[in-house]
């Protein structure tokens, strides 16, 4: 096992019933996807189905934090929200644009733009 | 002490009432019993005639001053009693004296007898008994006139003005018929000095030489002050001791009784006699005892002057009272625990226990009651312990006595804790001030810290506290043993050397080992066993024990507490199952991660996989992550196809472990089955995202898939979220575009960008995992550049191109490597 310190930090901001900010902080890799993939699965129990990452402070992702947010997308159009990635750091896109996830899930460039988003799926 | 070894006012021994005298009227205010069995007729018979013998000496004392004072104090009585006037009281009087055919004196000393049934009355009354059954002709008289003599002793002594006054009269009316030549009576001071307060026969030289016997000289009047009891000495000098008027009595005996009122002593009774002293009549005894506490009485009435114009030294400085607040105030200034206690009589004014008046700021109740519980209550009220063992009753009682202040170190204490007796050493101070003792105590740290300890334990439940004496063999059990112990109440407690019977055979070592500590090594010891009850249930208990030993060093005591640890020993047992468990699985992983090694290898061997494709060379490279639970999913696979096309492709299913290479079988296989279609790779990622879409839930992956036509050179491609090949041609390496394609798995249906590479002679395409590239704190973009400068450095072959790579690697992240290299020829 790695012997790396698990290193994520998500914040979780209620903006209402429907959509939440959750910050994601560090590194998302096998130590830590599930982290996140818990607060999620949360939010998507207290009915909010459309939910903003803000990635701006996440350094690392490996394919596992990539499956988490894969299955929050699928998860939240099922029940007719979405998911939003606001403003990815470069190393962090380029893992979206590498694995097309950017044709599925189009990152905006802060979170203003991507509530902005959220609201207009309103 | 006195007060308690003679409780006054015993009814049957009293003078027996005739019908005439001082019939007991209804509703009197007196607390005696009219009694039935003093007035028996052979009682009556024998009193009549005992009587009729001491007429004679009654007479003699009847013009006396002090006779008239007894009528008057009699026809008090009468007034309190009848309710009537002095004049229609002594009328009474005359009326029951002739009718009773008494004089006015013997009748009024029967009244007030009667009405006193004091200490005086029970000596005079015994005096007669003991008359009564000795020869007539050399008793009667003296015992006739005890009744008289004492309560004319009395009325002198209450009207004298001074103790002086009372050693004179004490002496001429009491002290005189027994044959005593000189009294002294002497006052205690606050730091157990002794003044001369009263004297008569001595003659006024040696009483000025006497006036005063500081702390420390032993007299005979100290003597009896410290033992608080009589002293007889048959000859002072022979006995070798000091006292007043030795000189000139030096072999009279001597009589020196503490006098005390209340379980306090005042002064010192001390009677002279000039010859020998033969042993007294218990009679005799008890009627100087009775004059003892006649002194007493005389010496708290009486102011504190100086007889003689002897000075009295220092007397403590109490103002008001018996100085409790004075001495409270005091004691909060102290940083050791206090207690100020007042004395608490009984009916017959004899000290019973003490008042609690005051407990200091630093008190701490040894069995955690707030101070307010203990604050008024009386002393054996609160703390029923100090009249056990401890014996700090009788230390405070003794100081309260003698004025002698008691200081020891180490004394043994026991309070009462949840009713089991905790005993612990302290520090003790107790000294008398005024009225009140002050009790300060320090308890040893140690004692203090267990004390709240076994509080704690036995508040906390499932512990039970025990106390074995192991002299006297008295067990006693918290009551909750008996739960722990599966016994009723009324069975005996176990004692420790029979616990091995109550035990699992198994623990009769341990048992045992725990007892030799304890018992003979005398240490705290600590041993678990298992409990075999009666009921047949099991329990697992601690048991802690503690010696107590004697100030001999010796054993005396064993406490300690039982606990049922059984929650815990099960909680314990649980946890290594658990443990166990764990183990297992950490087995059963390391088993999986070998299987998935093994699957890895079975499928993509290491080696160079044999390939028959004209035109192309072909290598490959598999390197597994070098921890084995990170062995994943990472494939390659380059084959050649019924069309003659070679179907070239590197996939990495997302996780590790055995799902990971479970998917990467499922979708290697696919892929190889689909392409046999003819299909481009497009179209081949398309299905095979399908697949893992549907197939394998929860999987995503990765994968770049080409097929190369040996017959035109170029290769078709595609990816599904996978970093392009990298083109070596010449000196110089590119990767491929990044054309449109979703990792596979992520969507039940996505396409895929498809594009053809016509490659030239000498060219070599690289398909590689993320292994290879993928560092934290490099970006993808970066760590590729990295790759492709590796790539474009010359190589002699394929082969060792790829292991060039490999070595280069700057992939930190302990990922499945694969790299496909074709070169065509």
């Amino acid at each position: 096992m790695s012997e790396r310190e698990p290193n994520l930090d998500v914040d979780v901001e209620i903006r209402d019933d429907r959509t939440a900010v959750l910050t994601v902080e560090g590194e998302l890799d096998m130590e830590t996807a599930g982290r996140l993939e818990d607060l999620l699965t949360e939010q998507f129990g207290q009915g909010r189905r459309r939910l903003v990452l803000d990635l701006a402070a996440l350094g690392f992702m490996d394919s596992s934090g990539l499956n988490v947010l894969i299955r929050a997308v699928n998860r939240a159009r099922e029940i007719g929200g979405d998911l939003y990635l606001a403003a990815p750091t470069p190393a962090v896109r380029r893992i979206l644009e590498i694995t097309g996830v950017t044709t599925t899930i189009p990152p905006h460039d802060g979170v203003a733009d991507a509530l902005a988003a959220a609201g207009g799926a309103r | 002490m006195s007060g308690r070894r003679f409780p006054g006012g015993d009814p049957s021994v009293g003078l027996p009432e005739t019908g005439a005298a001082a019939p007991p009227t209804p509703g009197t205010a007196v607390p005696y019993p009219a009694d039935g069995a003093s007035a028996d007729a052979s009682a009556d018979g024998r009193l009549a005639a005992t009587v009729e013998r001491l007429r004679g000496e009654v007479r003699a004392a009847h013009a006396a001053a002090e006779g008239r004072a007894l009528i008057e104090l009699a026809k008090g009585v009468i007034v309190e009693r009848l309710g009537c006037g002095p004049a229609q009281a002594a009328r009474q009087l005359a009326e029951l004296a002739d009718r009773a055919g008494l004089s006015r004196l013997e009748l009024a000393a029967d009244i007030i007898n009667q009405a006193a049934r004091d200490r005086m009355a029970e000596a005079a009354d015994e005096f007669v008994r003991t008359a009564i059954g000795e020869p007539p002709a050399t008793a009667t008289a003296p015992a006739a006139s005890v009744a008289v003599r004492l309560r004319t002793a009395e009325s002198a002594a209450l009207s004298a003005g001074d103790t002086q006054a009372v050693a004179e009269s004490l002496l001429r009316h009491a002290l005189e018929p027994l044959g005593a030549v000189a009294v002294a009576i002497w006052t205690t001071g606050p730091d157990t000095s002794l003044s001369l307060r009263g004297h008569a026969g001595f003659g006024l030289d040696e009483a000025a030489r006497w006036h005063y016997v500081p702390p420390g000289v032993t007299t005979a009047a100290r003597q009896a002050l410290i033992g608080r009891r009589t002293v007889r000495y048959a000859s002072l000098a022979a006995a070798g001791v000091p006292s007043i008027g030795r000189a000139r009595h030096p072999d009279g005996g001597r009589v020196v009784v503490p006098a005390g009122t209340g379980g306090r002593i005042h002064g010192v009774l001390e009677i002279c006699w000039a010859r020998p002293l033969d042993p007294l009549p218990q009679a005799v005894e008890r009627q100087i005892e009775a004059l003892a506490e006649l002194c007493a009485h005389t010496l708290e009435a009486l102011p504190e002057a100086s007889p003689g114009g002897f000075p009295v030294p220092g007397g403590f400085p109490v103002p008001g009272g018996d100085g409790a607040p004075a001495l409270a105030e005091l004691s909060d200034g102290l940083y050791d625990p206090a207690l100020v206690l007042t004395p608490h009589l009984g009916e017959a004014g004899e000290l019973v226990d003490f008042r609690i008046r005051h407990a200091n700021a630093h008190f701490r109740d040894p069995a955690g009651r707030p101070r307010g519980s203990v604050d008024g209550a009386l002393l054996l009220e609160a703390y029923p312990a100090t009249a056990g063992g401890s014996e700090l009753f009788e230390r405070i009682e003794r100081v309260y006595a003698t004025g002698e202040p008691f200081r020891a170190r180490r004394v043994r204490l026991t309070a009462l804790v949840d009713q089991v007796p905790l005993a612990s050493l302290a520090d003790i101070s107790i000294s008398r001030y005024g009225a009140s003792v002050l009790l300060i105590w320090r308890v040893e740290d140690e004692s203090a810290r267990l004390a709240s300890l076994l509080q704690h334990a036995q508040r906390l439940g499932r512990v039970g506290a025990f106390e074995e004496d192991v002299v006297a063999g008295d067990i006693t059990w918290h009551g909750q043993l008996y739960e722990l112990f599966g016994r009723r109440p009324t069975e005996p407690p176990v004692a420790l050397r029979d616990l091995a019977a109550h035990a699992h055979p198994d623990d009769a070592d341990t048992i045992r080992r725990f007892l030799q500590k304890v018992l003979y090594q005398r240490r705290v010891g600590s041993t678990a066993f298992r409990m075999l009850r009666h009921d047949g249930v099991t329990r697992h208990i601690r048991v802690t024990a503690e010696p107590a030993l004697g100030t001999d060093g010796g054993l005396q005591a064993v406490r300690g507490a039982y606990q049922d640890i059984s929650a815990q020993h099960w909680t314990e047992v649980a946890l290594t199952a658990t443990r166990d468990r764990l183990a297992a699985t950490e087995e059963a992983a390391e088993e999986r991660n070998r299987l998935t090694l093994q699957l890895q290898h079975a499928i993509m061997p290491p080696a160079k996989p044999p390939l028959d494709a004209p035109g192309l060379d072909v290598a490959v490279r598999y390197r597994p992550a070098e921890s084995e639970s990170l062995v994943g999913g990472d494939w390659y696979d380059a084959v050649v196809l019924p069309s003659k096309k070679v179907l070239l492709c590197v996939g990495d299913v997302a996780g590790h472990g055995v799902e990971a290479a479970t998917g990467m079988v499922v979708l290697r296989n696919a892929l190889r089955g689909l392409a046999v279609t003819g299909a481009g790779p497009g179209q081949l990622l398309s299905w095979l995202n399908s697949v893992a879409h549907h197939l394998t839930a929860q999987v995503t992956a990765t994968a770049v898939c080409g097929i190369y036509d040996p017959a035109s050179r170029t290769l078709r491609w595609a990816r599904a979220g996978h970093l392009p090949p990298v083109l070596v041609r010449g000196d110089d390496a590119v990767d491929l575009p990044l054309l449109r394609g979703l990792l596979l798995g992520a969507l039940a249906e996505a396409e895929y960008e498809e594009t053809e590479l016509r490659l030239e002679p000498g060219d070599t395409v690289l398909m590689y995992t993320d292994g290879l590239v993928e560092r934290r704190d490099t970006a993808v973009h970066d760590s590729v550049a990295q790759l492709l400068t590796v790539a474009r450095q010359p190589s002699d072959s394929l082969e060792h191109r790829l292991d060039q790579l490999l070595a280069r690697s700057k992939s930190d992240t302990d990922d499945d490597t694969c790299v496909v290299g074709v070169q065509v020829s």
